[in-house]
């Protein structure tokens, strides 16, 4: 279908529109208009991708600037989904006579899109990478022009090379897409997609590619400043940020840290015996400092990199790491450093400007040549040119951790904790640094791109992300679903049957009453509910030992009689095989249960749509872990910065997860599903109003305070009543036509008429 | 040599005691021509065949053995060896397959005529017997007492079945069936031993009125089944010093399937090297099978050969896995792999609550739950489904609803009244069992259902004077109507009946039975009549008679019982004597035209 929002035509590539699509659309182009940020929650199963991605094609193809879209997006099946939605709305678009030059593709890690015989039988991307670096750097390839023979080239990268200009004819190309045209033409997927980048109109990846500036730095640095960034089930964001900033030092990195340096000392001696220009010509490149990359700063050419603070450009590298040896002599000095503190016993919490103070008092090393240790490495490497890089990633790791925690003496903490756990007694040491603020690695992309829209199923409450991310967005809109039926049912049990509360609250969780309560829930869910039934655990501790428990009381017994049982486990493959499995015993008619955990693998962008889930069970409230010390520290830094209390944080993190876990539920309006909330902590008024509104819209008193069997009661005749076939009275409702909409903006308040 | 119109099926070169010749089937004997003869030497009618045999495959001669219940030719058997090359094999299964082919025929008729050697037939202690129903037991056969010594001049024979074209041999399949049928319904099994043992009806007509049991009961006979999901628990019993478990043969079995590697180490081990005791016993300490029960971890000494079997299965385990993941064909939308190589790993690791595997204890518990969900789950399936997982079932989200003309082949679930069916539905709560036996008052309610919907419409009766008491006649005479049918419905449901146990059976069998044969009897007395079909009406009308006494012994005896339930059984048992006797004398009738 095809309409006006305003003075823009745009193509829907279905017959009708869901209301809150049309809702989600109009919002999304004042936002454009008004070349502000903006938060936009739409509930899970009704479209959001493809409204998103009609409307800013339709913006991007109406207006002369062509303005590029970012589509950054959470996993790789979410990337491919929204590339294969891109993909039927260009048919479409085309069909109606739209069509035209366009390039959209998808970028993903070499270790996705390798072709080449060897290496992409690697599993992990590290290897990968590292095989790859070893066939196509600058300097393998120019040695092996000049003739050297003992070298291996990679055939894919080399013709894509001699190609010259890009060889992507126009188009929309999914992972899969760029691989088999890879392997057609013979070119490398990868770096036709990185070359691909700067000229595509639609980027989509994943959010590391725009937030971890050790990857954006490569990748997202020269995306144009008035590109249109979204970020797609953005629920996690603030995770990812502060994760792409935060550093784990244990001793085997630092034995490797120091095995590196050994290697760069060897490098180095062989490289001056050889030919000493080159450590001479890089000397004085230093000395010129790092003016190239200031510049291109000032004239807002590259993305900031957070790692590479605007302090640090400015600056010239300090005297004493200029020259390679000096540098390697610090290098060690700090690891040496590292793994003293590392023997310390006892727990350690401190800021970085205290960790600096000591050091220096110790070691003399200032903060100054601190802060160029990554910048400094880098180019060591390339001087050296060096191949084999991953033997070098825990020294990159160390030296990021010093130019990090030289950088910012706010926003960051230490905590060196001697055991894994309180009850651990093999030390097993570790150093924490953790980012507090996760506005410190999105300010970049805040403050670069007009246009940053942040969207999921679930980001209630609101006006939580503004103050964690410190953004102002011009539009911030939560919408609610429109039903002809009540396709999902939310029900929260308080008390089994027998009338003991059930909750998830560390000091009853393992209380046998509960234990039992909870078995119970899952048995006669099963019996109840048909093909699948998902469960997700606050955590895998307890999801461990309650399997276990459950085991040990013969609960799981009469639950084996109804349907086949799956759990999540450490190894990824074997879940990704249990998951397939359990989606063959969900489709045969056997019937299955999984047993997960929220915040888990399985939790984020599996769906468990139509039969693959016909009720999710949520056992207890997904909290963090309270006796981590960096959520503690976390949470003393949002209190004090952001003025957020830190049960509302801990509440409204909870609540997401679960409220994502439980949307995995639904896909489509034609979907149903039960959404079983099991702890008698649900039904309090602070809990449920953190949930998102299209959840929260459906719960009603009479499902707030369940007892097990009242809730299969309820189960069983929902169920039946929504197998039934719908019947065809979603029209001018949940559904609307072309009429509806042009009736919708003559008169928004009044009420589409059948 | 043949005889006049004999048709070979098969030949073959053969040897029979040393000398070559040619082995015939043909449609009425197995024969063996010496070699050059021009008559038949050996010759065998279908009729004289027993049994036939054959040499194991992979046997030096391949040979075929016949067995006869008479000498013929002073021989009691005969073997002939297959000598073609090539063909010898192929040869035999032709001779073996048409042999059995005819036996079972032959068996099937056997069944159908009675053999004049077995004599009177004798049918089991029954209700036909005439032994009074008070106070037997479940009905035990017994021999001692054969119809013709009760007295009675009414000793049935087995009636020739008059269904006009003889069925075809019962396969194995279906003879399973009906066996199946009688074991489950204990009802029915009574009614078949007293009418079909008992020789008042065919096997074939007592199961020609019901053929969808039997239908239901082939289909399900021939699904396949998969595995039990059933998880193995061993709970072990705490006795006076530490644990006891026990095993029972279902529980080794179950370890049989579970561990593969234990039943091999049992099929070498057991008895000669290791006595059954203790293999089991040694079982039970081993690592193995606490590998499994999640609450302890293991501390008990190492055992070589149960360790050795935990080695091997969990390096089994392992390459299949790898063996699935070098297929590279893990589903593009679950493969986690993809999502966590995309980028560097970033980030502080995850607290001790969120480190899946931290419980030593439940981690191979759950690496076991896994393997034995697929394990069931792949049994059922087959392996070339299992590998070829469609990678773009799912490639878009596509919202079907959007979409105009979605023209779904829909077919309404026919609920007579959907209100009724899901509230009830709704309200079981309890019900553990998933077929919720009907409820007691089911009748009742109905009524009330009905009366009910009757208040609501107005039939204007009332309405006018002059005929006020017409229509209340009327009415009653309705009402009396509507009672007397729902007496008759409710003495059909025997269940509800307020009766002692003991009463409440006989009645039942009485219905049962009574039913049946007055079935039987309208259709022997169906138009057009012929001479076999009124000869099985009287047999019918014989065995009527019998139940018709023993109606009326029962209620005889029932005056013993308490006025109410004597009350009951009049009302339940006073219907069926009136259609007895109804249908007697249309038999009466009909035979008197005769």
């Amino acid at each position: 279908m095809k309409f006006n929002i305003g003075d823009l035509p745009v193509i829907f590539p279905y017959d009708y529109i869901y209301p809150e699509q049309y809702a989600y659309m109009v919002d999304l182009k004042k936002s454009l208009d008004a070349r502000g940020h903006c938060m936009l929650e739409m509930p899970s199963g009704t479209g959001k991708t493809i409204s998103l991605l009609s409307l800013i094609i339709a913006y991007q193809q109406h207006y002369p600037e062509k303005r590029k879209l970012i589509y950054c997006s959470r996993t790789v099946p979410e990337i491919d989904k929204a590339l294969a939605e891109l993909k039927r709305l260009m048919a479409f678009r085309a069909k109606e006579g739209e069509g035209g030059e366009f390039l959209g593709l998808g970028l993903t890690s070499r270790r996705n899109l390798c072709l080449h015989p060897r290496v992409s039988k690697e599993k992990l991307g590290r290897v990968v990478d590292a095989q790859c670096r070893s066939m196509t750097a600058s300097w393998i390839r120019s040695k092996a022009q000049a003739g050297q023979t003992d070298i291996e080239l990679c055939n894919f990268y080399e013709r894509l090379e001699a190609s010259g200009e890009l060889p992507l004819p126009s188009g929309v190309y999914t992972l899969d897409d760029l691989r088999d045209y890879g392997r057609e033409q013979e070119y490398c997927p990868y770096y036709m997609a990185r070359r691909a980048l700067r000229v595509a109109n639609v980027i989509i990846y994943s959010y590391h590619y725009m937030l971890d500036p050790k990857v954006a730095d490569l990748v997202s640095k020269e995306l144009s400043r008035d590109s249109i960034v979204v970020f797609d089930e953005a629920h996690n964001i603030d995770t990812v940020c502060i994760d792409s900033l935060s550093i784990d030092l244990r001793r085997p990195i630092l034995e490797a840290s120091t095995r590196s340096v050994n290697v760069l000392e060897k490098h180095i001696t062989a490289s001056k015996e050889r030919d000493s220009e080159t450590l001479r010509n890089e000397y004085s490149r230093l000395v010129e400092g790092l003016r190239d990359a200031s510049l291109a700063r000032d004239e807002n050419l590259v993305l900031a990199n957070p790692t590479l603070p605007n302090a640090v450009l400015e600056d010239v590298i300090p005297g004493n790491i200029r020259k390679a040896e000096h540098f390697i002599a610090f290098l060690r000095r700090f690891i040496e450093y590292l793994k003293t503190r590392l023997r310390v016993m006892h727990v350690v919490a401190e800021t970085p400007a205290s960790f600096l103070q000591h050091l220096k008092d110790i070691t003399f090393i200032e903060s100054r040549p601190l802060r160029f240790c990554a910048e400094r490495l880098a180019s060591l490497i390339r001087t050296l040119e060096l191949n084999d890089l991953e033997e070098l990633t825990a020294l990159q790791r160390v030296t990021t951790f010093a130019t990090l925690v030289a950088s910012y003496d706010k926003g960051f903490v230490l905590i060196l904790e001697p055991y894994e756990s309180d009850t651990a007694t093999v030390p097993n040491p570790v150093l924490h640094f953790t980012c507090l603020d996760a506005s410190l690695a999105i300010q970049p992309v805040f403050d670069r791109f007009s246009n940053v829209v942040i969207t999921s199923g679930t980001l209630s409450p609101l006006n939580m992300y503004p103050k964690m991310l410190r953004f102002q967005p011009v539009i911030q809109e939560s919408y609610t679903m429109t039903l002809s039926r009540n396709c999902f049912l939310p029900l929260v049990v308080t008390k089994g049957s027998d009338q003991v509360a059930v909750s998830s609250k560390l000091e009853v969780r393992n209380d046998r009453a509960v234990v039992r309560n909870f078995g119970n829930l899952l048995v006669q869910f099963a019996k109840a509910v048909p093909d699948g039934i998902v469960a997700f655990f606050p955590s895998y501790l307890y999801m461990e030992a309650i399997v276990a428990m459950w085991s040990e009381m013969g609960i799981l017994k009469e639950a084996w009689k109804y349907k086949l049982i799956f759990v999540e486990t450490p190894d990824a493959a074997e879940t990704t095989l249990a998951l397939e499995n359990y989606r063959l015993a969900c489709n045969n008619g056997r019937g299955a249960i999984l047993l997960s955990v929220a915040r888990g693998k399985v939790s984020e962008g599996i769906d468990f749509d139509h039969n693959y889930g016909r009720a999710v069970l949520m056992f207890g409230i997904p909290y963090q872990y309270t006796e981590s010390r960096i959520l503690k520290a976390r949470l003393e830094y949002l209190r004090e910065n952001h003025q957020i209390r830190e049960n509302d944080f801990l509440t409204f993190d909870a609540m997401r997860h679960a409220a994502q876990c439980v949307g995995r539920v639904l896909r489509g309006k034609n979907d149903y599903g039960l959404m079983v909330f099991a702890d008698k902590r649900y039904s309090r008024k602070d809990k449920r109003e953190k949930l998102p509104r299209w959840i929260v819209q459906y719960m009603n008193d009479a499902t707030l305070n369940l007892s097990t069997d009242m809730a299969i009661s309820i189960a069983r005749k929902f169920l039946r009543t929504l197998a039934q076939p719908a019947e065809e009275n979603q029209l001018h409702v949940s559904l609307w036509s072309l009429e509806d909409i042009i009736q919708h903006q003559e008169a928004p308040t009044a009420k589409p008429t059948a | 040599m043949w005889q006049s119109g004999e048709r070979i099926r098969h030949r073959a070169a053969t040897e029979y005691k040393g000398k070559t010749g040619t082995l015939y089937l043909t449609d009425r004997r197995l024969a063996w021509v010496a070699q050059g003869a021009n008559a038949v030497t050996v010759s065998a009618d279908f009729p004289r065949i027993v049994s036939n045999q054959v040499s194991k495959p992979g046997a030096r001669r391949i040979m075929l053995k016949v067995r006869l219940d008479q000498p013929v030719n002073e021989e009691t058997s005969f073997t002939f060896a297959f000598v073609s090359p090539n063909t010898a094999t192929a040869e035999r299964e032709k001779f073996k397959d048409g042999l059995a082919h005819i036996l079972s025929q032959q068996r099937a008729t056997e069944s159908a005529v009675p053999s004049s050697s077995t004599g009177v037939l004798v049918p089991p202690k029954s209700i036909l017997s005439q032994k009074p129903l008070l106070g037997s037991p479940a009905p035990v056969p017994s021999t001692g007492e054969s119809p013709s010594s009760s007295g009675s001049a009414l000793t049935p024979k087995l009636l020739p079945y008059t269904a006009s074209t003889q069925s075809p041999p019962l396969t194995r399949q279906e003879i399973n069936a009906r066996k199946q049928v009688l074991k489950k319904n204990q009802e029915l099994a009574d009614l078949h031993r007293e009418l079909v043992q008992g020789g008042y009806i065919h096997e074939e007509e007592f199961w020609a009125t019901r053929r969808h049991i039997l239908a239901s009961e082939l289909a399900q006979l021939e699904l396949r089944k998969g595995q039990p999901s059933a998880w193995l628990e061993m709970i072990p019993a705490q006795g006076g010093q530490g644990f006891t478990y026990t095993l029972n043969k279902d529980k080794m079995y179950h370890i049989f399937q579970l561990h593969p590697k234990v039943r091999q180490a049992y099929q070498d081990n057991v008895p000669h090297k290791l006595s059954e005791n203790e293999f089991w016993k040694r079982f039970l300490v081993s690592k193995l099978f606490h590998r499994d029960r999640s609450s302890t971890s293991f501390t008990g000494p190492s055992d070589e050969l149960f360790d050795q079997c935990l080695e091997e299965e969990e390096q089994e385990a392992s390459e299949r896995l790898a063996q699935r993941l070098e297929l590279d064909k893990l589903h593009r939308f679950l493969d986690f792999s993809r999502t966590t190589e995309d980028h560097i790993e970033t980030g502080n690791a995850p607290n001790v609550a969120m480190q899946p595997g931290h419980v030593e204890e439940s981690r191979s518990l759950i690496k076991s739950f896994n393997r034995h969900s697929e394990r069931v789950l792949r049994a059922s399936l087959d392996t070339s489904a299992v590998t070829a997982i469609d990678n773009d079932e799912e490639a878009l989200e596509f919202l079907e609803d959007l979409q105009v003309n979605q023209s779904h082949p829909v077919i309404p679930l026919e609920i007579a009244n959907q209100q009724c069916y899901l509230e009830s539905q709704g309200l079981s709560l309890a019900d553990d069992s998933s077929d919720a036996a009907v409820p007691f008052d089911a009748t009742g309610k109905t009524m009330g259902n009905f009366l009910e919907r009757l208040d609501g419409t107005n039939f204007n009766l009332f309405d006018n004077p002059v005929n006020g008491e017409t229509t209340s006649a009327a009415l009653q005479e309705l009402w009396s109507l509507i009672r007397h049918n729902a007496s008759i419905q409710q003495a059909r449901n025997h269940h509800t009946l307020a009766l002692p146990e003991e009463l409440r059976q006989v009645v039942t069998t009485c219905h049962v039975m009574g039913f049946e044969i007055l079935r039987h009897l309208w259709a022997s007395i169906s138009l057009p009549l012929t001479e076999t079909k009124l000869n099985r009406a009287a047999k019918i009308n014989d065995a009527l008679l019998l139940v018709q006494k023993n109606i009326q012994d029962t209620l005889k005896r029932a005056t013993s019982e308490s006025s109410d339930s004597q009350r009951t059984m009049n009302g339940v048992l006073e219907p069926l004597l009136a259609s007895i006797a109804k249908g007697q004398a249309e038999f009466r009738k009909v035979n008197s035209l005769r």
